[in-house]
């Protein structure tokens, strides 16, 4: 789809003006932090960038692949040298080439989050730290950042995602006229790749002598105190962390004004940025701050030496030094231009001259009041783009799953699938050498070992290095894991009512549709009259789990330990096959037991010790209770209670309000695995 | 042959014209996007891309087994010469190989996530670029992907499925009298590939000759207004993602028009690239009653057809 000379211009890119115009005010003013491009496949994300990248052309682009290792991304033992010289070389990684130019990554949500978060720290610090050595060294690089991802294939972790300056929530396109025009150019394009691209040649001439005009003038546009406080009230309004949302917004208001050709910020200009700042650092009322637990999970060898790398809290506002160029908010208001000094510095808000009083709502501003109603109407016009994470499933602290720091992952080990991440010195047999390593290993013994060998009278060596058996070392790897999701449906005769039965099958519907998009794996048990069937083991195929759905058989009693049972035992097989997915039950119920087990014992005794096992195993349970109707005898709760399981009612599974029930079954844990999510 | 099995003729396969049709179609236009098969086993799917591949003086297929490493499709660092000469070189892996030519995946729905991550890092610019183990290169990358899977045994992740510009679903043939040409064949095959393969000479020189006028005249034809239209309005109506799948219908058109031997876009050329490039992109809804019923399909394309000609 690409031709690989020429690169698809940025001006023939059809529609699309918010994304392109979060890219154009980035390239004026780098500060902005990285932009983010999120939406579905096929709308250009990766077009745009690559176009912006050859307009810039002062830069080069580098591209960092997902499977990025952590010694090619910070630097670290030369392999070469060590191959060639037996010496010891530290060489520079990745980021530090990076300097001065521009970085893409794509499909940024599926890169390992601890390499994610490294690359994000040394955006933001313009530099990160080389832990190769005797010292720490810090390494200065500074570069611009761009990303895209689908959120159909996993969202980002909040802690991550407020690190973008920028975010652009891309679509396609409604209009068919837009639509055929895209499907012309783009054929064209292909057909006659350098005719093209001329064609664009003055569009994109002019683009450039615009972007150098405000990259010149950004300098001199200052944001007078009101509207800094604008910034700040909309910050506080939309529940931003920490100091960066109001940071970018100040900044990018600037960078705006500058692209305008206007020398002051308006509130115009504060309210187009609000649009690329706030949709991804937005939190709902009560809803979490991004965790420590989630930034300090999963970092593995980046913790030794390189703690710097990752501050778990947001930076502190408006250190100057991290503001190049004197262009920081901050330094931009106090730089003695002639219009600062114009400016009554205290001027309480509304009694001074309001800046850019053309904008709407400026003139009935009066204190602070007004000022947060304002901010407040700006929030409210922006919206929040990102889907609340409502359903999470968390892999126990406790199991033997993978990416704990230092351990092994147990369920993986002498497999070879996923991603070689680090190299470690063997436990056991050599299954999966990682050659570099190995080779670094063995480099600072190389001129001792070649004495030795030709002190023994051997002569020169055979093979040019020599490796002992300590030197080797071996691949560590990782894959992505995700939810084993086992539904545990009850298909008694209490739950006949047509109805009823149609509610539970709708809903198991969406959360398989939404198992469907995260790749989890789904099964399905079925519990009624005198037992409970496996009717579907743990799969993939989520067409076939619906199948088996629609088909369940439903009447009869409610042998509801049973189904327990028959859902623990499928976990428990699952787990020992080792396939490092994280598994989990989700019961439908209206708890109405009236079967108990075949030795005749009490149920709820029987359901209370299931739920102890559950949690040795780590099989998260959730109960949605099916019951309706105005009288209700509430024993799935009582259920979930004796499981210790998570609970929620059926109505508010429809009604979309879960979040905070599942708030709290993610607390306490990690929500790096984060696993399910559950929209609309 | 030495060695090499031989290679079971393109023009001798039995029934399968969808398939058939879609391969053919990705050899006019390289750059169309492959092609996912989707279906039960034992459906001559892998027979029938070696088979393509056998069309093209040159073009070679390289298999991507499921469980093949990372490292392996990426490329990594060549162990032997390393140890042997000291020095640091880069084994390019399955992605190298393919590049120019067709990057088979069968059962492509189990492959690792971290290999599918690959493809789609590769896909995206046409590049594969490699930053592990103190190496640092990259390479084009550009293939025809050919996936098969089983929808049974899971699917395949959207940004996947989005990269085929086609899909078809097999089944083994239903005539009786075509069951037994398929077995009548390839038993004549197995006992003397050779001759088989002479009998089938002229016609796979044909199709050789189909193919590469066909790309000719590819390069001549022109989208009209009135198809790009009726392009977006499809796109619309069936709710696909992105616009990969409009622009991808209209080149398939082309494509058709150019294999069957005309200068001109037809409506039915339309019709029958909308058959092969949307079904797997209407995944919006992709419980609603089990597979997508083509007779709806085809009707809705004829009314949007209409509804296009009608206001010109």
């Amino acid at each position: 789809m690409q031709s690989e000379a020429y690169a698809y211009p940025f001006c023939a890119v059809v529609g699309q003006e918010q994304a392109k115009l979060a890219l154009l005010l980035h390239a004026v003013n780098p500060t902005l932090r990285g932009v983010l491009l999120v939406g579905e496949p096929g709308t250009a994300k990766s077009t745009m960038i690559r176009g912006l990248a050859e307009l810039l052309r002062d830069q080069r682009g580098m591209t960092i692949p997902l499977h990025v290792d952590e010694e090619r991304l910070f630097g670290g033992i030369d392999t070469a040298a060590a191959i060639r010289f037996g010496e010891r070389r530290v060489v520079p990684g990745l980021l530090r080439e990076a300097d001065g130019n521009w970085l893409t990554i794509h499909e940024v949500n599926l890169m390992r989050e601890s390499i994610l978060r490294a690359i994000l720290s040394a955006a933001e610090q313009d530099g990160y730290d080389q832990a190769e050595g005797e010292q720490p060294s810090w390494v200065p690089s500074s570069f611009r950042l761009y990303g895209t991802m689908n959120p159909e294939e996993g969202s980002l972790p909040n802690a991550l995602l407020d690190r973008w300056g920028l975010y652009v929530p891309v679509s396609t396109l409604t209009d068919p006229a837009e639509r055929a025009e895209i499907v012309r150019r783009r054929l064209a394009f292909e057909r006659d790749p350098s005719g093209f691209v001329h064609a664009f040649a003055a569009e994109s001439q002019a683009l450039r002598e615009r972007l150098a005009q405000a990259r010149a003038h950004l300098p001199a546009v200052r944001i007078g105190e009101p509207m800094q406080r604008l910034a700040a009230e909309i910050a506080a309004e939309a529940g931003c962390p920490g100091h960066r949302a109001e940071l970018v917004l100040a900044e990018l208001a600037r960078t705006l004004a500058a692209w305008d050709g206007q020398s002051e910020v308006a509130a115009a200009h504060l309210r187009e940025a609000a649009a690329f700042v706030l949709p991804h650092r937005m939190r709902a009322a009560g809803e979490d701050l991004p965790r420590d637990g989630a930034a300090g999970a999963e970092r593995g060898p980046l913790d030794d030496g390189q703690a710097a790398e990752s501050p778990p809290q947001p930076q502190p506002p408006a250190e100057p030094s991290r503001a190049p160029g004197g262009s920081g908010p901050s330094t931009a208001a106090a730089d003695g231009e002639a219009a600062a000094a114009a400016t009554p510095e205290p001027a309480p808000l509304g009694d001074g001259p309001v800046h850019g009083s053309e904008a709407a709502g400026s003139g009935e501003r009066r204190g602070q009041g007004a000022a947060a109603a304002a901010a407040r109407a700006i929030v409210e016009a922006v919206g929040r783009d990102f889907e609340v994470r409502r359903l999470a499933f968390t892999p126990p602290r406790t199991g033997s799953h993978q990416a704990q720091a230092g351990k092994r992952n147990q369920a993986g080990e002498g497999s070879r699938g996923g991603r070689y991440i680090r190299a470690e010195a063997p436990r056991g047999p050599v299954v999966d050498l990682a050659l570099d390593a190995t080779l670094r290993a063995a480099a600072p013994y190389q001129q001792a070992r070649r004495q030795q060998a030709s002190d023994r009278g051997e002569g020169r060596p055979r093979p040019s290095v020599l490796i002992e058996y300590s030197d080797l070392r071996v691949k560590v790897r990782e894959s992505r894991t995700g939810t084993a999701l086992l539904f545990v449906v009850d298909a008694s005769g209490s739950m006949n009512a047509a109805k009823r039965m149609k509610a539970v099958k709708g809903a198991v519907l969406s959360l398989l549709r939404d198992a469907y998009r995260q790749r989890d794996s789904v099964g399905l048990v079925a519990f009624r009259d005198r037992g409970a069937e496996l009717l579907l083991d743990i799969t993939r195929s989520v067409e076939l789990a619906e199948r088996r759905l629609k088909s369940m058989p439903v009447g009869g009693k409610t042998p509801l330990v049973a189904g327990l049972e028959k859902g623990e035992a499928t976990l428990q097989t699952l787990l020992r096959k080792g396939s490092g997915l994280v598994p989990a039950m989700i019961i439908l119920t209206d708890g109405k037991v009236n079967v108990g087990t075949a030795s005749g014992l009490d149920p709820w005794r029987e359901i209370q010790s299931a739920g102890m096992r559950y949690a040795a195993y780590g099989i998260q349970t959730l109960v949605i209770d099916t019951e309706q109707g105005f009288v209700r005898l509430g024993y799935a709760r009582k259920l979930a209670e004796a499981l210790g399981a998570q609970y929620i009612r059926l109505e508010e599974l429809e009604a979309g309000q879960i979040a905070q029930a599942v708030r709290n079954l993610a607390a306490g844990t990690k929500d790096i695995h984060r696993r399910f999510d559950m929209k609309r | 042959m030495n060695g090499k099995p031989a290679v079971y003729p393109f023009a001798a396969i039995v029934g399968q014209e969808a398939m058939k049709k879609g391969l053919l179609l990705n050899l006019v236009e390289p750059r169309l996007g492959g092609m996912l098969i989707r279906g039960e086993k034992g459906t001559a799917k892998s027979t029938a891309v070696r088979a393509l591949a056998d069309l093209m003086p040159g073009l070679r297929v390289v298999n991507l087994p499921v469980s093949a490493t990372e490292d392996r499709v990426v490329g990594t660092l060549d162990i032997e010469h390393a140890i042997r000469e000291g020095e640091k070189r880069f084994e390019p892996g399955l992605l190298a190989a393919a590049d120019g030519h067709i990057l088979y995946v069968d059962e492509i729905n189990l492959l690792d996530d971290a290999i599918v991550d690959a493809l789609l890092d590769a896909a995206a610019m046409g590049v594969n670029t490699v930053e592990r183990e103190g190496v640092s290169y990259s390479h084009s990358a550009r293939f025809i992907l050919i996936g098969t899977m089983n929808p049974e045994e899971g699917e395949l992740r959207p940004q996947l499925l989005d990269r085929f510009a086609l899909s078809v679903e097999v089944a083994g043939e239903r005539e009786i009298a075509d069951r037994m040409e398929v077995v009548k064949r390839r038993l004549a095959f197995e006992a003397d590939p050779a001759a088989f393969r002479r009998e089938y000479e002229q016609e796979q020189q044909q199709l050789n000759e189909r193919i590469e006028s066909a790309r000719e005249r590819l390069a001549i034809i022109e989208p009209t207004d009135q198809l790009l239209e009726w392009t977006a309005k499809v796109g619309i109506r069936l709710g696909v993602d992105g616009h990969r799948a409009d622009i991808t219908l209209m080149k398939t058109a082309m494509a058709l028009a150019a294999w069957e031997g005309r200068t001109r876009v037809q409506p039915e050329d339309m019709v029958e690239a909308a058959m092969l490039v949307m079904p797997h992109r209407m995944r919006k809804r992709p419980f609603e009653d089990g597979e997508i019923h083509a007779e709806k399909m085809v009707q809705l394309l004829d009314e949007l057809m209409a509804e296009v000609s009608n206001a010109v």
